[in-house]
């Protein structure tokens, strides 16, 4: 199921929890909603899940309507809230029977379907345990597991691999990569490793605004730059640089390279920018330097704030 | 199965389930039984009393001076004991996220109201089968009237699916059980005392009013064996009424998020 958000606000009071948030999830994708905390990726979840209603604007997840066809959404949706809520006095297996249950999936298929999120979030040890009596991480794990109930065409998950340890965070994080083109996936967390990891894309929120938005792969991309290290006079690489590749910016490195960048990609000027080193004094070595994701949010999310407090 | 009977019934079979796990509710039924116990053999010992030195004139009946002023008991007992086993209805899932989560399936608001109510509702049917025991331990010392016998226990049921509903819908208002528990107790006290409110108005049309809204004349009128449709229907329409404010309350929230 696609998912388009269009301009959408929200207000609680006199805060500003949304603040014209558009952006699209294509079917089959895992995306990353990403933001510090107040960003407003909990508004947005709600919106789309039905639980609140925007201010103005419009989501549709495959079609319907967010606001008038709750109902269809909900047929087709697995949603993971953040701290999995349960029923702590039931077992695994009974809170899994009775959440199939109100997904609408009965008898035989009910209990294939507890087997199956069982088996794939390995909880068979723990089937007839009461949830009360769990660990944190297991008890998440059941929250997953809920959520996949019925094999629904779209999940959000928030804040999925919370309380999990390193193990069953990669354990999740393949199960979540495996729901990749069966499932359309909208993924909030924290952990920009882990949007890394198993996002396709990935929409970053800062304030209630959208601050970045895209491919993975584009966006990283896009963010490449190469970073020299040579041996000779900076002002004089400056000039060489100036001279034959005037579409490229230079800036120093905490590691002591110099950091060439453009919007064109590297292998248009990788060349030229070798033969400004050379010319300039004594080339140490060339390298690719894409960004990560986290320097990708960083500077998003400081270049927003820096736009919203211009005296600061 | 109809869907809104399969969805309710599942959600039934879940609060039933969680109040059978709950201490509370062995907690309850213990000091129902023991209170309601304690009651009924007073006025048994009482009344063996007066009918062996027959002070009352040979006119002493073990079902007005004994089985029915036992239900009259029962009655307050019932009306401190249903907040407590509906305070937890929506409060607890609310808190826990739960609520959130199951708004998100294709379950409806009625099912869920529906469902809690229901479970609950098997609690206190449960609660009041216990007291078959009073009646029949009359029967040893003298004959009641079953009729009345009957119509008294009609009246507590239909009086406990009221009171239910009206915990579930206070139950609905808010996230903190201990809230919903006094909001329950100030409604149902209310309601048991607006008939003795309304005769402080003597002769205004507030007395009968009051009479008419309160629950105290209909319990009245059951306990003398009346099962009039009147009595039954208020019972059955204050159990709807705030069955149906609780689902629209529910849906309220939703949108006010």
């Amino acid at each position: 199921m696609r998912i388009d958000v269009h301009n959408l606000v929200k207000r609680y009071g006199a805060t500003l929890s949304l603040d014209g948030v558009s952006f699209a999830v294509p079917e089959g994708s895992v995306v990353g909603l990403l933001g510090p905390n107040g960003a407003g990726k909990s508004t947005t979840i709600r919106i789309l899940t039905g639980l609140a209603r925007p201010g103005s604007g419009s989501a549709t997840i495959g079609g319907f309507d967010s606001e008038r066809d709750h109902a269809a959404i909900r047929a087709r949706l697995g949603y993971l809230p953040e701290l999995a809520p349960t029923y702590p006095d039931m077992t695994v297996e009974d809170f899994l029977g009775f959440m199939a249950g109100v997904r609408r999936i009965d008898g035989a298929r009910a209990r294939g379907e507890v087997d199956r999120v069982c088996a794939l979030l390995d909880l068979g040890g723990w089937r007839g345990r009461l949830l009360r009596n769990l660990s944190k991480g297991t008890r998440q794990r059941a929250g997953i597991a809920q959520a996949l109930l019925g094999e629904p065409s779209l999940v959000i998950l928030d804040e999925p691999t919370a309380g999990l340890d390193p193990a069953q965070i990669l354990e999740v994080r393949r199960i979540v990569a495996g729901l990749r083109g069966r499932a359309t996936v909208l993924l909030s967390t924290h952990q920009l490793a882990e949007a890394e990891a198993v996002c396709d894309r990935v929409v970053v929120l800062n304030g209630g605004r959208v601050v970045l938005e895209g491919a993975l792969a584009e966006l990283t991309a896009a963010g490449a730059a190469l970073a020299l290290r040579y041996r000779g006079d900076r002002a004089a690489l400056a000039r060489e640089l100036a001279a034959r590749c005037p579409e490229v910016r230079a800036a120093d490195a905490p590691d002591g390279a110099v950091l060439l960048g453009s919007d064109a990609a590297p292998e248009h000027w990788r060349a030229r920018a070798a033969a400004a080193a050379v010319a300039a004094g004594e080339l140490l070595a060339l390298e690719d330097r894409r960004p990560t994701l986290e320097s990708l949010f960083v500077q998003a999310v400081a270049k927003e704030q820096r736009i919203a407090t211009p005296a600061a | 199965m109809p869907r809104l009977l399969r969805d309710t019934l599942l959600v039934a079979r879940r609060e039933a389930a969680a109040l059978v796990a709950s201490p509370l509710l062995y907690v309850l039924c213990g000091v129902f039984f023991l209170l309601g116990a304690f009651v009924f053999l007073s006025l048994l010992v009482n009344f063996s009393q007066e009918a062996f030195q027959d002070r009352s004139g040979g006119y002493v009946n073990v079902t007005q001076s004994v089985v029915r002023q036992t239900f009259h008991a029962v009655h307050f007992f019932l009306i401190a004991q249903i907040p407590l086993l509906t305070m937890r209805g929506f409060a607890e899932d609310r808190a826990n996220g739960m609520l959130d989560l199951l708004r998100t399936t294709p379950l409806g608001e009625w099912p869920l109201v529906l469902g809690k109510f229901l479970g609950a509702f098997a609690a206190m049917a449960f609660f009041v089968a216990l007291t078959l025991a009073f009646p029949l331990a009359a029967e040893a010392v003298s004959n009641p009237e079953w009729s009345v016998v009957a119509s008294g226990w009609l009246a507590l049921l239909l009086a406990s699916a009221a009171y239910i509903a009206i915990g579930m819908f206070c139950s609905a208002l808010t996230e903190s059980q201990v809230v919903a528990a006094v909001l329950s107790y100030v409604a149902l006290l209310g309601l048991s005392l607006l008939s003795a409110l309304g005769a402080l108005t003597r002769g205004t049309a507030w007395e009968d009013a009051a009479k008419h809204f309160g629950a105290s004349e209909h319990i009245e009128a059951f306990l003398r064996g009346e099962l009039a449709p009147m009595h039954i229907a208020y019972f059955a329409l204050l159990a709807w009424t705030f069955l149906f404010l609780a689902a629209r309350v529910l849906e309220s929230q939703r949108w006010r998020s």
